[in-house]
């Protein structure tokens, strides 16, 4: 995953403008008129990077503010060069946010995710 | 991590002075708490204004974990002069995000003081350390299983409740003015005292965290939006979870509603019939959530009054968008939805949306979250909008009043559209006021459009100025030109304030455009 060429990054870039956290408020509803639910504390992680991953990468890429970074095969150096540098309207993240470790485990989950299953090809 | 570049010097301060602060600085914090390579410091220099990175860089970032290392730190800044510009959780998106106000600076970065020192259930409030994140405070309140809500800014998550109480940011919740709801503050002072406001200097006050105002002089104000200390602890309250919630919607269909909007739900507001800082968005900042402009308009410049036409067709939304929240029991709530149900129809306009009807559809959904305290991003669709990643607040105040309202918006409209920008518009209805705030939208990656931003926000400051309306908060590239707004004599009062307190201007020196 190293030695990755500028003109892929530049390709990258779409695929990681936003990247911050929001909780696992979900809705059990649909559009049918079914009453708002919240998740509670079994939505938190234990991991501290699955916790980054899902309440802070997928605040954005699972929601369609950013795109979408599942199932891409996206370089785990990529993700963690995003994540430290933003780009455009994605925040950078420093080392006090996310030490290097955990953003090691974090770029891993990303890079060998697997897209949802509505997720259209990309 | 190891790639040292030359340092950023603040200004007025040699190289010499500079390194010799930062060897002490290696003493007291190890040195893998002083960051000083380009790899380190660029997530602090990232910022969204019109100002390029550069203006301001960082000229190392520390970390502190404790009161007596913020007391060590300010030690060193004194004894070499070298002045420090603290952060908590580093986020303020359009207002300068973590990067120091001018080049050169050192962060203090308080993220790694993120204890969650007490929540108390019984009398709803908390004292938190600044690095803690209202996404912790979430966590922490649902594994704990305490049935307290927060109230947090749009980007809730990542920001905390002290850096946004400090810069007096305000929230959707009926505890939207977040200052109004803070009590108590622990604050190191540039000569190393430690203040504890309130009643928290009171030997084995068990009050710090419900009294706000303790006796004599109230000081807790001249800690927000300044540089008269460093805040490790703060107190706020929380709001205990209703037992029923309704959020909903109101749409309008043409701008010039923006008066009868204001005029039928302001005594409704000030009655408290409605309780929350509810807001008033119109159609860009609407559509911002769901979709980037270019599905309706691929060009530059203005969006098109026809663009926009077929975005509210289309798309479901107004030109101006309601959201407000009732809480308490069902029978409370029941009794002022038909307060509010009846004003609006004998207002002759407006369409209620209820969750029963938006379900899960944003962004009626974001919309719910916010105004219960829940975590979200989704409003940072706003800056894909345009996309570029520009961003700017202009964020003047507005009496509750729908004829100021209406003039506000109309400025703001025909200076932006003068510079080929978008009127992103939304006012937050606090208890007499409105925060009007207008996102200036730029793509920072075209010199010239970020160069029309620049003046453009400008423009806006200095207009809105001759008018006699001020902005409550601004970005850190025009800290003097709000300050100057506001009068001589406050800025003069300010300065004093700052020489009697830091007399050697070592902390965040420029913060609201106060020097010594």
């Amino acid at each position: 995953m190293t030695g990755i060429r500028p003109r892929v990054l530049i390709a990258l870039a779409p695929a990681l403008i936003l990247c911050a956290c929001g909780s696992k408020t979900e809705s059990g509803g649909g559009s049918g008129g079914q009453k708002v639910t919240y998740l509670g504390k079994e939505s938190i992680p234990k991991d501290a990077a699955q916790m980054v991953f899902e309440q802070t990468c997928m605040a954005c890429h699972a929601t369609g503010v950013g795109p979408v970074i599942t199932g891409r095969d996206l370089p785990a150096d990529a993700v963690k060069l995003f994540v430290r540098n933003g780009n455009r309207a994605m925040p950078a993240f420093t080392e006090a946010m996310i030490d290097d470790a955990t953003l090691d485990r974090v770029a891993q989950i990303v890079a060998t995710s697997k897209a949802p299953a509505s997720q259209p090809a990309q | 991590m190891t790639d040292p570049i030359q340092p950023t010097l603040p200004q007025g301060v040699s190289a010499q002075q500079f390194e010799a602060a930062l060897g002490k600085l290696r003493g007291l914090l190890g040195a893998d708490r002083v960051l000083t390579s380009n790899e380190q410091l660029t997530p602090y220099s990232k910022v969204m204004m019109s100002a390029p990175d550069e203006e301001h860089r960082p000229g190392a970032a520390i970390l502190a974990r404790t009161v007596e290392e913020v007391q060590g730190i300010l030690k060193i800044c004194n004894e070499h002069k070298t002045p420090v510009w603290p952060i908590s959780t580093g986020r303020n998106f359009g207002y300068g995000s973590a990067a120091p106000g001018t080049r050169g600076q050192i962060v203090l970065d308080l993220k790694h003081m993120n204890k969650i020192i007490e929540v108390d259930p019984v009398l709803c409030t908390a004292l938190v350390e600044p690095g803690v994140t209202y996404q912790q405070l979430w966590n922490y309140l649902k594994e704990n299983d305490i049935p307290l809500w927060l109230s947090c800014p749009a980007p809730s998550t990542i920001a905390g409740p002290v850096g946004n109480t400090l810069d007096r940011g305000v929230g959707y919740t009926p505890y939207g003015e977040h200052f109004m709801m803070q009590c108590g503050m622990e604050v190191v002072l540039a000569d190393g005292s430690v203040l504890r406001t309130g009643m928290g200097g009171v030997e084995k006050s068990n009050t710090w965290q419900v009294f706000k105002w303790g006796y004599g002089p109230y000081l807790d104000g001249i800690f927000t939006q300044s540089n008269y200390g460093v805040v490790t602890k703060m107190g706020l309250w929380l709001m205990p979870a209703p037992p029923a919630y309704k959020p909903f919607s109101i749409r309008y269909e043409s701008t010039d509603d923006i008066e009868l909007i204001v005029e039928t739900l302001r005594p409704l507001r000030i009655a408290g019939i409605i309780p929350n800082a509810f807001v008033i968005a119109n159609v860009m900042w609407e559509a911002a959530a769901i979709i980037p402009r270019s599905k309706y308009y691929d060009g530059n410049g203005v969006t098109p009054a026809s663009a926009l036409a077929e975005i509210q067709k289309n798309e479901g939304v107004g030109a101006w968008n309601v959201y407000a929240a009732l809480y308490g029991t069902p029978e409370q709530v029941e009794v002022n939805w038909n307060i509010i149900t009846d004003a609006v129809k004998k207002s002759g306009k407006g369409r209620f949306i209820t969750e029963e009807e938006a379900g899960n559809t944003e962004p009626f959904k974001y919309r719910a979250q916010l105004m219960r305290g829940d975590m979200t991003l989704q409003e940072f669709g706003l800056y894909r909008w345009r996309g570029g990643g520009g961003s700017m607040w202009f964020a003047p105040v507005s009496q509750a009043k729908g004829s100021e309202t209406k003039a506000q918006m109309e400025l703001a409209e025909s200076i932006l559209n003068e510079y080929g920008l978008d009127y992103v518009g939304e006012f937050i209805v606090g208890m007499r006021d409105m925060h009007h705030v207008v996102d200036v939208l730029f793509d920072r990656s075209d010199p010239d459009e970020t160069k029309a931003a620049h003046e453009c926000f400008g423009k806006l400051l200095s207009e809105f100025g001759k008018r006699g309306y001020a902005v409550y908060r601004v970005n850190t590239g025009f800290m003097e030109e709000a300050a100057d707004l506001y009068g001589p004599v406050k800025r003069e009062v300010d300065q004093r304030l700052k020489r009697a307190l830091d007399p050697n201007g070592i902390l965040a020196p420029g913060k609201s455009g106060i020097f010594v």
